[in-house]
């Protein structure tokens, strides 16, 4: 636990690069593998406020993380690859607070591109639900990272509060390339980020309370964009995401990789989720339903406002599934849409009045096509770096981080 | 999932019993994609037969890549025990020799036939076992953060299994598994159901690729279309 919850502490440390030293001597910059030959060996050497620093070069360990408040950097986003060959089972695995991973792919690891997890550490006394209040991992980012063909996720948060995941790239994955779980408060915002050719874009199991996903992009996977609930997990039902300002387009992708069970052809799915916001998304070209609710895991969705979003071009724009009894205040109000289930959704589904539903709305889910091999899945372009990589600020996630304001939020541009 | 609803014979618990490390979690979440990449194995899987009393023991060959099997059955229940099984998703093909006679009178063009009917895993207890050997594969990993916090999950001790260093670890509190530490390899599942009274054991050796098929001198019998046959073969093994 941390003492200062309610200081705002921007934690910066300044780095001079070109001198391997640092600006505050108390943190030191690690260099791999100039100093330490791998990875690991210099996070294990490294101590909090300490950075490490990776040279281009292709890397084929897996790391664990269990240190506090380290930064980890690479020099080259494209170009510092962390390379499980398909054996290595996670990339980065992390179990310590507020650390950050910056700048480098990770790939062809057999779960997980990054690993954030509270159920890492070793359990010393009761501290009762992983990803509650007060057992969950505090505090992490991704920044600038590409995660791709792993074997289930990409970029994955368990357990886990106080995070950021920005400007980041997960593809290929059989699973979701961002999935945020089991956290209340979850306290995340995923922003300015792309997951395309997944299973899932986006999933968010039992991730509550102050989780947002903006400015993203969410293209060419089965499914787009799901929080969720599902009893099989501690902390159902998931409750309090925002879903905004996205581009969530073509998720109905039969050359992404399968997921078994999986949905096939949705933009944003809520499923048996609570109360969630979604918002100025722009969404379009899906087979099945551009913006859908429903139950899942016998969790009813209740609460959930769709309003204001431009989707179109979809099998339905906007789709409600349920009983008469199960509508629970879900609404639709102000998108721009074409089609829908019920027809005329804002009208029996309003928001601020009551719903007029008077028949069980019954819709055949659609049959997920098979996929390929997530291994066979192409090496996607490179990425945008990092700017001014060698001088930037050493940040340490230790705190919520800065939300977005929903009224600035606006739907992002047709092109 | 399966593994969760099939069940254990509880392995050896002795006091080494422990919570999984992380890297044992994540050995116990590949094991069954690893069985899919190795696509198949020979196995031999002992359980009681079920409610009757006695022992089953199958042993054949699994295909986890299509689903499908092939075996030879031995301690099936009388009158009419199964000798021999083939399956897939879709078909439960049995040879009951007990039974040649009375197909061969009804049907006397045939050679060796087998009695085909679909899998009905909620009354055959054959079929419950079946289901058991084809489920153990999936394409992709299970998730390790999960398997961490599921009630039951254990190390259970180091062992020596057909002269393979093993880890024994729990999954749940009714399926435990013998996983190979050097290949990574499933050597042995065991599972029972939440009352114990049926466990199952299967042993897996020579892992990898099988195609299989059915015999080429059988003929098969469409049992459903056979009433009166399928009344003398009410239940399996």
């Amino acid at each position: 636990m941390r003492l200062h919850k309610l200081v705002i502490v921007a934690l910066l440390v300044g780095i001079s690069l070109s001198s391997c030293g640092s600006g505050n001597s108390q943190s030191e910059v690690l260099l791999v593998p100039e100093k330490y030959p791998t990875i690991q060996a210099a996070v294990d050497k490294a101590k909090d406020g300490d950075l490490v620093l990776i040279s281009p070069g292709v890397y084929r360990e897996g790391v664990k993380v269990n240190k506090d408040q380290i930064v980890i950097r690479g020099l080259d986003r494209n170009e510092v690859i962390i390379d499980g060959g398909d054996e290595l089972i996670n990339g980065f695995e992390v179990s310590g607070d507020s650390v950050a991973i910056e700048n480098l792919t990770v790939k062809s690891f057999r779960q997980n591109g990054i690993v954030f997890s509270g159920a890492l550490r070793e359990m010393k006394e009761d501290y009762g639900v992983y990803g509650s209040e007060s057992n969950a991992l505090d505090g992490y980012r991704v920044s600038y990272v590409t995660s791709f063909n792993n074997g289930l996720y990409g970029i994955y948060a368990f357990a886990s509060k106080n995070g950021l995941i920005e400007h980041s790239y997960a593809s290929g994955h059989p699973d979701s390339g961002l999935y945020v779980g089991q956290c209340r408060p979850c306290n995340v915002v995923i922003r300015a980020s792309v997951a395309e050719n997944n299973a899932i874009g986006y999933y968010g199991t039992n991730a509550s309370t102050n989780v947002w996903v903006v400015e993203s992009v969410f293209r060419g996977n089965r499914l787009g964009i799901a929080p969720n609930s599902q009893e099989a997990e501690m902390l159902s039902p998931q409750k309090g995401a925002t879903i905004a300002a996205n581009v969530v387009e073509d998720n109905d992708n039969p050359g992404a990789p399968v997921i078994p069970d999986g949905f096939f052809g949705g933009g944003i799915v809520v499923g048996g989720g609570l109360s969630n916001l979604i918002t100025q998304n722009l969404v379009r070209g899906h087979s099945w339903a551009g913006i859908a609710v429903m139950p899942m895991s016998d969790v009813l969705p209740s609460e959930n406002r769709i309003i204001e979003n431009e989707s179109r071009e979809n099998g339905d724009d906007l789709l409600f599934i349920g009983q008469p009894q199960d509508v629970l205040k879900n609404c639709f109000e102000g998108n721009q849409f074409s089609t829908s289930t019920p027809k005329m959704i804002e009208r029996s589904l309003p928001c601020g009045a009551e719903s007029k539903i008077s028949e069980a709305i019954k819709y055949a889910m659609p049959v997920a096509p098979p996929g390929p091999n997530y291994r066979t899945m192409p090496t996607p372009a490179a990425q945008r770096s990092m700017p001014n990589v060698r001088n930037a600020p050493l940040l340490l996630p230790i705190v919520e981080p800065v939300y977005p304001s929903v009224v600035e939020l606006k739907v992002p541009t047709s092109k | 999932m399966l593994l969760l609803s099939i069940a254990a014979c509880g392995g050896n618990a002795v006091s080494q019993e422990r919570p999984l490390t992380s890297d044992e979690a994540s050995f116990l979440a590949e094991v069954l994609s690893r069985n899919y990449e190795a696509g198949g194995a020979s196995f031999r899987l002992s359980a009681p037969a079920g409610m009757e009393g006695g022992t089953i023991t199958i042993e054949g060959d699994i295909d986890w890549v299509n689903h499908q099997g092939g075996a030879r059955v031995l301690g099936g229940a009388k009158p009419h025990p199964v000798a021999q099984v083939w399956w897939n998703q879709k078909t439960v093909g049995e040879r009951r020799p007990t039974l040649d006679r009375e197909i061969l009178t009804r049907f006397p063009e045939m050679k060796n036939p087998i009695l085909a009917r679909p899998p009905d895993t909620s009354k055959r207890r054959l079929d419950q076992l079946l289901a058991i050997i084809t489920g153990l594969v999936s394409k992709t990993p299970e998730n390790s953060q999960l398997i961490l916090q599921t009630e039951g999950s254990a190390f259970v001790r180091k062992d020596v299994l057909r002269e393979r260093g093993v880890l024994v670890v729990r999954y749940g509190k009714r399926t435990t598994f013998w996983l190979d530490e050097e290949s990574k390899e499933l050597l042995r599942f065991e599972g029972s159901d939440s009352t114990s009274q049926f466990p199952v054991v299967i042993d897996f050796f020579q892992l990898g690729k099988r195609n299989l098929s059915l015999p080429r001198d059988v003929q098969v019998v469409n049992l459903p279309d056979h009433a009166e046959l399928l009344a003398m073969v009410p239940s399996s093994p």
